[in-house]
């Protein structure tokens, strides 16, 4: 016979076992989300945002309003709401303006929920889940013009293969690289604005000045 | 010609104060529930092996559960419930309710969700119950799970361990709206 079913406390079995999170929100956990990071089969990224019932807040990058997601009928505008789940379904072409500069294409859904702050506290919780790729799943970091709407350039990331953490350098390489071109759209003529990564800490002048165009 | 509804071509959005319940959205299985501030505590409980491991609540909270790890939430589900599929706890105290937000992270891998009851008193599982979710899909499962549940409860012989005897307390399902009387009274019982 087995002993009797007791109480006790929670470990999670994985990687960050030692740190004993079996809640991502603890303070000394959160921060290893602060990016991305993965949790089973699931990548997790956390951020303490200033939210209320009607805002999100990026103190590094201003309000958070809106995403814009690239439809069969053009650029679809999604108003931010916390309190609201938001799923960006796996294939569509989404940027946040001022967050990152170019449109993310993932091969994977991505999840999105704001919770405003507890009471007496300013900062919220902002939640982004999406699954872990395997095999030859990925993702991409794509340029339409802004005028016409063509896609003039493409980097993609195989995420499968190579992981997570490979995917801040290939963001920052496909920056470079769309940057280095003359961004020039073939099919209207229109010179489009430089590119910029998500992380701000090596923003340029130029690179400042591209986050806040678009 | 098909007559299935359209399907938005984009994102879904889930209110996390509409009623509760269970949506699909693409992958994801995702579960916005709200409730009473004094309503009994939804705790998260993993069985294993060798007992009950209760989650700590706090107002904020996310936990993870990977897949293979039987677990339920207290007063919530009246069944142990193992996945192919993790699955991830939101929970957050707002001043008008206790928020519950569940990820199902479905896919290719996952194939069966199944369930069981533990026995109380020597922890041999009971009346398992296997879900093929790889063909009937990973939403129809919560529908489901209420008949396991009802056979479970109409049969002492399931409910009677085969090891020591005890009789397992009656069980629920997940959706309180579906409760008999008596299964009222089990979800608020465990």
């Amino acid at each position: 016979m087995n002993a009797k079913p007791k109480i006790t406390t929670i470990e999670i079995d994985d990687s960050l076992d030692k740190l004993g999170d079996w809640d991502f929100f603890d303070e000394k956990v959160i921060g290893k989300f602060s990016g991305f990071k993965a949790a089973s089969g699931n990548i997790l990224g956390i951020r303490r945002r200033i939210i209320d019932r009607e805002s999100v807040y990026d103190e590094k990058k201003g309000p958070h309003p809106h995403t814009f997601e690239l439809a069969p009928n053009g650029i679809e505008t999604i108003s931010f709401r916390p309190m609201n789940i938001h799923v960006t379904h796996a294939g569509t072409p989404h940027r946040v303006p001022h967050s990152f500069g170019y449109w993310h294409i993932n091969d994977l859904d991505e999840v999105y929920l704001a919770i405003p702050a507890p009471e007496g506290q300013e900062r919220g919780h902002f939640v982004v889940v999406m699954q872990k790729p395997a095999g030859k799943e990925g993702e991409s970091f794509a340029w339409y013009c802004e005028e016409c709407l063509t896609l003039f350039d493409e980097y993609r990331f195989n995420h499968g293969q190579l992981g997570l953490t490979e995917f801040w350098r290939a963001e920052m390489e496909a920056v470079a690289k769309h940057n280095a071109t003359d961004r020039i759209c073939p099919e209207c003529g229109h010179a489009n604005p430089l590119a910029y990564t998500w992380n701000t800490v090596k923003d340029t002048s130029e690179l400042t000045a591209a986050r806040l165009h678009w | 010609m098909s007559t299935s509804p359209q399907l938005p071509v984009l994102g879904f959005d889930f209110p996390l104060d509409a009623p509760n319940g269970w949506h699909e959205a693409n992958r994801y299985l995702l579960y916005t529930g709200h409730f009473a501030l004094d309503a009994p505590p939804i705790a998260l409980q993993e069985w294993l092996g060798s007992g009950v491991e209760t989650v700590p609540m706090r107002e904020r909270q996310l936990s993870m559960v990977p897949a293979g790890t039987p677990h339920r939430l207290t007063h919530l589900s009246g069944f142990w419930r193992t996945s192919d599929a993790d699955l991830i706890v939101l929970r957050a105290v707002l001043p008008e309710a206790l928020y519950v937000c569940l990820y199902v992270s479905s896919g290719p891998t996952h194939h069966y969700d199944r369930i069981c009851w533990y026995c109380n008193e020597c922890g041999a599982t009971l009346a398992p119950w296997t879900y093929n979710v790889e063909r009937y899909g990973a939403l129809s499962f919560w529908n489901k799970v209420l008949e396991p549940v009802r056979a479970f409860n109409a049969d002492e012989a399931q409910r009677t361990c085969q090891a020591c005897g005890a009789v397992h307390p009656l069980a629920y399902g997940f959706e309180a709206a579906d409760d008999t009387t008596e299964e009222r009274a089990a979800r608020a019982g465990w």
